[in-house]
């Protein structure tokens, strides 16, 4: 009996089988070399075409087309004309775990499809359809990555419009700290100083997330701008004003906000408050928190015309203390909510505390409430203070109008400077140095002393120097110009640099500098 | 405030070293220490001041009119190892980008 036919086709087999698997490899290493879609498709078929010595494949999708071979075939494969031999026309369709549908035409007009080249075409539609995902996958993720991106910024700069500093205001604590439960939040506070009395705004916007964060910035930008409005009367007129800026803004975004507006004046310890849907607002009195009630709806729900505002006097130690929902809504792990009442039982125990250590107090309570569960809502507070400041006053200096003089301002400003941090003092030294040794150098003074004043009012330190030398010219006085180094003239550059307020004033036969520092700014010795 | 030198004749500079609170006081102690240094042909010099504690606007002007006699004669004055006080002064002035500082 004469195998040799079985066996000759037996091999043939075996090397198309291994062939097959050969090809299969290739095209698996192609579909993880790139998640370009278009160039990893196409260089699929390419070897495809190539392998299977095809005229052209065609794949598919509901969303694309891949065709690579011999572009005069195309027709071919997208109308498969009557009279197109079947059998060098192979159409392979499938189905990915997504629902899409997907199917791969090849054409080979030189010699009819075997079964194991159409195993090896739903390999390659398979192969394709896998890049493909890949691909959109990668991009899917790109797309995400940068919304995610964005939203970051988005409520980094929201929250860039809250203040950061206290306000410069003697006869006040203040604290004030606002936690967002996501990365963007809708509550805010701001202040402005005008003639020395303190305007404010705390407020929280419905909604969360950037949205929210966006809004959030238009209330505290209209607030802001109601400060500086001189037509306005007490924060009654500026809630007015406000609502008239944002109710149509607010409308079309189907958006409303709370919105506290009040002003202090620490002269008498006049308070005045005008709430629109605010909570929770306390007035700590005595020791006593007295609830302030909301006068209008929030603003952005109806128009707000006429609001009342109610007035009291804060006693030395009294404080407003403004929160938001977050911080008395807050839920503990076994769904307990913080409440009011432990709210107002906390203001009660700390009422004789510093505003700072109130402030604290409270967020750290609201925090171990919460026991690692995260936040409900954006936390804020805020708390104003009464508080006289103390004012110190130093042993006047007087040192001889000379350089090696000038030694003897340091041991002297540590007489009442000794708890300034190093950083600051030295800044204080170096400004107060510079002014002294102008006076020395330029004063021609007729006595040969300068004498140095020295005073803290509360965060506030001014320095006074005294001469009896000719009185200051300031035309006579030319400012550096930075891109010609020079030998002299950086004195006043650098005081001003360094100091919040320069003042001069001829008084008699003698100069008065005044130079203020205020002890909030330039912490960082800049 | 301290001055030490420390010369290198094989290449014509001198390092100076400053200790201490350099202030109008002790402008003109500098000035002899330059002025030694040039006439012995130090054309180009160093002033260390890592250990300066404290400088002053007068110093600053020291350093400037210094500086600009050193580069007339071909060489410089060039600042290292600056302390905190010096490099504050030098931002505030803007002099930072006037001389050389290694």
């Amino acid at each position: 009996m004469d195998l040799s036919p079985e066996l000759s086709s037996m091999a043939e087999a075996l090397v198309a089988t291994n062939d097959q698997l050969l090809a299969l490899y290739d095209l698996s290493s192609v579909s993880t070399n790139s998640l370009d879609e278009d160039a990893t498709v196409d260089e699929i078929l390419t070897r495809s075409v190539e392998l299977l010595s095809c005229d052209s494949i065609l794949v598919s999708t509901n969303e694309s087309e891949h065709f690579n071979g011999d572009r005069s075939t195309r027709q071919l494969l997208d109308n498969q004309p009557e009279g197109l031999d079947r059998s060098c026309l192979a159409i392979v369709q499938t189905t990915n775990a997504f629902g899409s549908e997907a199917e791969l035409r090849a054409l080979r007009q030189k010699s009819p499809f075997t079964t194991g080249d159409r195993k090896l075409l739903s390999a390659v539609l398979q192969t394709a359809l896998g890049a493909i995902h890949n691909s959109r996958l990668h991009r899917q993720s790109v797309r995400q990555a940068i919304v995610a991106h964005d939203h970051k910024t988005a409520a980094r700069v929201a929250q860039l419009v809250l203040p950061e500093a206290p306000p410069a205001l003697p006869g006040l604590e203040w604290f004030a700290r606002s936690d967002p439960a996501q990365a963007a939040g809708g509550d805010f506070f701001t202040y402005a100083v005008v003639d020395d009395i303190l305007h404010f705004a705390v407020g929280d916007v419905s909604g969360k997330g950037v949205a929210a964060a966006m809004m959030m910035t238009t209330a505290t930008t209209a607030a802001n701008a109601s400060f500086r409005d001189r037509g306005c009367d007490g924060p009654a007129d500026r809630l007015e004003l406000v609502s008239e800026w944002t109710y149509d803004h607010l409308t079309n975004a189907n958006m409303f906000t709370t919105l506290l507006l009040g002003s202090y004046r620490p002269e008498d310890g006049q308070l005045l408050l005008s709430n629109a849907g605010h909570s929770p607002v306390y007035v700590l009195r005595q020791g006593e928190p007295v609830p302030s009630e909301a006068h209008v709806p929030p603003v952005g729900v109806l128009p707000i015309t006429g609001p009342d505002q109610v007035e009291c006097f804060l006693a030395e130690g009294d404080a407003l203390i403004v929160g938001s929902d977050g911080m008395v809504e807050q839920e503990s792990p076994s769904d307990e909510w913080f409440g009011e009442d432990r709210f107002t039982a906390l203001l009660s125990e700390l009422s004789h505390k510093e505003a700072g250590h109130i402030g604290a107090a409270l967020f750290a309570e609201v925090d171990d409430f919460s026991d690692g569960r995260s936040a409900n809502d954006d936390r804020t507070l805020v708390v104003i203070q009464r508080k006289t400041p103390t004012v110190k006053q130093a042993d006047e200096l007087t040192i001889k109008a000379d350089h090696e003089s000038l030694r003897k301002i340091k041991p002297w400003l540590l007489t009442f400077l000794s708890e300034v941090p190093e950083q600051e003092l030295g800044r204080i030294e170096l400004a107060v140095h510079e002014l002294t040794n102008n006076c020395v150098d330029h004063a021609s003074i007729a006595d040969g002393v300068v004498a140095l004043t020295g005073q803290i009012e509360g965060d506030t330190v001014v320095i006074g120097v005294k001469d009896s030398g000719v009185e200051f010219n300031e035309a006579e006085v030319t400012s550096p110009d930075p891109d010609v180094p020079q030998v002299r003239g950086y004195g006043l550059m650098i005081i001003e640099q360094l100091a919040d307020e320069l003042s001069y004033s001829r008084q008699g036969e003698h100069n008065l500098w005044q130079v203020t520092f205020n002890r909030n700014h330039h912490l960082d010795g800049s | 405030m301290i001055i030490s030198t420390e010369r290198t004749e094989s290449d014509g500079t001198a390092t100076v070293t400053l200790e201490g609170r350099f202030d109008a006081h002790e402008t003109a102690d500098f000035r002899r220490v330059q002025d030694e240094l040039e006439a012995d042909g130090f054309e180009t010099i160093i002033v260390n001041m890592t250990q300066v504690e404290f400088v002053d606007s007068t110093a600053l002007a020291e350093l400037v009119r210094g500086m600009k006699r050193a580069r007339e004669r071909g060489g410089d004055l060039i600042l290292a190892d600056l302390s905190n006080p010096v490099r504050v002064i030098l931002e505030l002035t803007r002099l930072d980008s006037a001389f050389q500082i290694v």
